[in-house]
């Protein structure tokens, strides 16, 4: 039951849109008619293109996503455990937090270049920050008692991180994971949009220069699935590793 | 079993830094306690008893003094904490909590050791959801649970901060019971604190009453009911009465006290 609820809406919005598009009170050219793009959609699934893109896209979304997340995880364990590590980066990660990271594709172009790396290292980046504050925000949500409880037991330090602020900062990585794949690919897109010639974004951006709108609308579609797809893999995942949450 | 104590405490004082200066939280606190024996302690809120469990309990250190618990078996686990706030670990099973500490001491063997969970689970009544988790539990189930995890190890000492306080009147005097059972079997030696005089009454071979801030030692009332004991048949005896109501008077001597000092203070 709740799974179709889950897409109610999203069918509601199409069949709005439907209607409007074939009564005319929206310009089709831009604004075509969902049967339209899916007609599309369905010959462009035949092509290589199409396939090449999307591979080459979560490729670069999942490699920029390890090589920022891994760090923001330990960093931010580091943060939420020792209090002077967390007053040395704390200052730095609210400050460069909220710098738009697509303000910075120039320079990460230039020092970068063209390559896959700087896709790489746009995704990285976004994911590293939202990592490092969701991973500290949850050790420090942990309840002091829990870490005294093997303290009273004589355990070692390392045992308490492994079986106390892992395990208490796992619903925060969680929330963490779950806003950064919305963020890597907004990121991913934003970046092939400058610096690419195959991929998703590049695919979107090229369609609409050289106006086929149904093929930039396939691309739309296909990030707003993506979208979709991550938010309830992420779900199922936490389900299945976290199935002491309420 | 020699005469030497179990734990020795001597000279103990602990003071806290605040913001203008310091606070005295015990002084002169001197306290023996056997093997085997329970031993209660009581004072008004504040008096430092807390503080006091939690350096036993390796989470603080004395300002001054010594303490001392000898460990008479190496291979035993030396002590365990039942904690008054609610500290089963939501992330493990009823199962995997029950079986912690004997985990994280290293202690846990794959032949002895789950009948040990069984065993201490089947007790506190908790087989039945040993595969759940504590949100599916009741408060008093998770201190039920919290009870398990400190006897599975077989503890040396047993230290247990007011591990009822949260509980409902019905619930508590049935674990109360079972706490009493659970330690005739295994007889270690145990600190318990408690605001309740029939709780004290009920559990402690001595009855140690603390003075309001800061604590010290103020009495020290040995009891005298066999066990196993029954509060109902305990409560009927005149001898209950003349401790309780010992053990108020010198109790309520000390409220009085720390509530005019607060009052000063505010004044």
């Amino acid at each position: 039951m709740s799974r179709f609820k889950s897409v109610v809406s999203p069918l509601l919005l199409l069949v709005l849109w439907e209607i409007c598009a074939r009564l005319g009170w929206i310009e089709v050219r831009f604004f075509p008619a969902p049967s339209t793009i899916f007609i599309r959609l369905g010959v462009l699934v035949q092509t290589q293109e199409f396939w090449r893109d999307l591979a080459l896209s979560l490729q670069r979304a999942g490699i920029g996503m390890v090589m920022g997340g891994v760090p923001g995880i330990m960093l931010g364990l580091a943060m939420g455990l020792f209090k002077p590590v967390r007053d040395f980066t704390q200052p730095l990660i609210a400050g460069l937090y909220p710098l738009p990271k697509i303000a910075i594709l120039p320079l990460l172009l230039l020092i970068f270049g063209l390559g896959e790396m700087s896709k790489y290292v746009t995704v990285a980046i976004g994911v590293f920050f939202i990592m490092v504050i969701n991973t500290s925000a949850g050790v420090l949500s942990i309840r002091p008692i829990f870490f005294d409880v093997p303290r009273s037991l004589h355990a070692s330090r390392w045992q308490i991180y492994m079986t106390v602020a892992l395990p208490g900062a796992l619903p925060g990585i969680f929330t963490g994971i779950r806003l950064a794949t919305g963020v890597a690919l907004l990121l991913l897109v934003s970046a092939e949009f400058v610096g690419a010639n195959e991929g998703l974004g590049y695919r979107i951006w090229w369609s609409w220069t050289v106006f086929w709108v149904d093929t930039m609308y396939v691309g739309l579609f296909e990030i707003a699935l993506l979208g979709f797809l991550s938010a309830y893999l992420v779900d199922q995942l936490e389900k299945a590793l976290l199935p002491w949450r309420r | 079993m020699t005469d030497e104590p179990k734990i020795a405490l001597r000279d103990i004082g602990r003071v806290f830094r605040v913001d203008h200066g310091e606070l005295v939280a015990l002084r002169d606190i001197n306290l023996t306690v056997a093997e085997q024996e329970f031993v209660c302690l009581v004072g008004p809120s504040g008096c430092g008893k807390s503080s006091l469990l939690r350096m036993l309990a390796n989470l603080d250190k004395p300002s001054s003094g010594t303490l001392a618990i000898r460990q008479t078996d190496p291979k035993r686990m030396l002590s365990a904490m039942v904690f008054q706030e609610e500290s089963v670990f939501p992330w493990l099973s009823v199962e995997a909590n029950a079986a912690y500490a004997l985990k994280i001491t290293g202690r846990y063997d794959r032949k002895t050791s789950p009948q040990r969970v069984d065993y201490f689970l089947e007790q506190t009544g908790l087989t039945p959801y040993r595969r759940m988790f504590p949100h599916q539990l009741s408060g008093g189930m998770k201190q039920r649970l919290s009870i398990a995890r400190a006897f599975v190890p077989q503890p040396e000492v047993l230290l247990m901060d007011e591990p009822f306080a949260a509980l409902d009147e019905q619930n508590k005097m049935l674990l109360q019971q079972e706490l009493e059972k659970l330690w005739e079997e295994s007889r270690s030696a145990v600190v318990f604190i408690t605001h309740s005089i029939d709780e004290a009454i009920l559990l402690g071979d001595r009855v140690v009453v603390m003075t309001s801030a800061p604590g010290r030692i103020k009495a020290d009332i040995p009891i005298p009911f066999k066990r196993p004991r029954q509060l109902s048949e305990i409560k009927a005896t005149s001898e209950f009465g003349h401790l309780y109501g010992q053990i108020w008077n010198l109790l309520r001597d000390e409220v009085l006290a720390a509530r005019a000092r607060n009052a000063a203070s505010a004044a």
